[in-house]
């Protein structure tokens, strides 16, 4: 910065405090009812911000989406399936669930279609399982 | 608490009462309108005290001429439509757009020789015009870096733009007043 710019700032400056210092009354007493009116108007509450509640939002609606994953309908084991279809169901529906169950099942379904073939395998598995054991 | 809201409240005061004729000035000079400028100190005061008076009192510069300068930004944009609209309809309105010498309220108290006070008094005038001459983002730059006396940093943090934009708006301003104020030098 060159020694001309250091001056023009310095009476720039001195210049615009001097217009601050010679404010007409008036406007000085204006500037003073304003700041009184500002000061009177309450500050907003910390917990009425937005910002003071993100953390705590943030933490309640991560709860609330893990709960929801995991007592979500679509969540439930399988396994429990069967037995609440159990309890639900009439005792003569009992044999129509049975079947539904058997057409679901593939290799108990070759077992029903082919019976002759598990009795021989039985027979010979029962001779050669005595032989074994003499 | 009581307590420390009356610490919170007579800081505040100190800080207001010592920032609120250079933020006035500053509105002044950007609006050329008293009005207008006292308005826009009002608004500025009242969102500090209201959102930011819990920050430390060590923010509560650069918080309040953040807010000062975002409501001259608007005051300006304001103005621009207003007048695009006045073109259109070639309405003239001289009681609502009242331009004001702002030198004219500031009767000189103080105790120069009368040549002296007549010197400064010219080129408080000068320098006036100049600065309400320049563009506002000029003149906003100049006015944080020269008279509130902040760093390039600050003032980018103030007028929400980067530092090379800062350094910039500052020189340009710089070079406008010289050549517009080199009969005082």
């Amino acid at each position: 910065m060159t020694t001309e710019q250091e001056k023009l700032i310095a009476k720039a400056k001195a210049s615009l405090d001097a217009s601050v210092y010679t404010l007409d009354n008036k406007t000085q007493a204006d500037l003073a009812s304003i700041r009184k009116k500002a000061l009177n108007t309450q500050p907003q509450a910390s917990w009425r911000r937005f910002n003071a509640w993100l953390p705590a939002g943030a933490l309640a609606f991560c709860a609330l989406l893990t709960a929801a994953l995991l007592y979500s309908p679509l969540n439930i084991d399988d396994a429990a399936t069967p037995i609440a279809t159990q309890q639900t169901i009439q005792p003569e529906q009992a044999e129509q669930v049975a079947m539904l169950e058997l057409l679901n099942n593939p290799e108990d379904l070759e077992a029903v279609t082919d019976p002759a073939f598990y009795i021989w395998m039985d027979e010979v598995l029962a001779t050669e399982g005595m032989d074994n054991a003499v | 608490m009581e307590r420390d809201f009356d610490k919170t409240y007579l800081s505040m005061n100190h800080f207001l009462a010592d920032i609120e004729g250079r933020a006035f000035r500053m509105a002044q000079i950007a609006t050329s309108n008293r009005d207008d400028a006292l308005e826009i100190v009002q608004d500025a005061m009242m969102k500090l005290v209201q959102k930011y008076s819990h920050h430390h009192a060590t923010e509560w510069k650069a918080l309040f001429y953040s807010i000062l300068n975002t409501r001259i930004l608007d005051w300006h944009r304001r103005q621009s439509v207003r007048n695009r609209f006045r073109s259109w309809f070639h309405w003239h309105d001289d009681d609502d757009e009242e331009t004001e010498d702002a030198l004219a309220q500031h009767p000189d108290e103080t105790h120069h020789e009368p040549d002296f006070r007549l010197q400064d008094d010219q080129f408080m005038r000068s320098l006036n015009n100049a600065l309400h001459a320049l563009p506002i983002r000029q003149q906003q730059a100049f006015l944080l870096r020269v008279w509130e006396g902040l760093d390039i940093n600050e003032a980018a943090a103030i007028m929400q733009c980067s530092a090379s934009s800062v350094k910039t708006h500052y020189a340009r301003a710089l070079d406008k007043l010289r050549e517009q104020l080199e009969d005082h030098q």
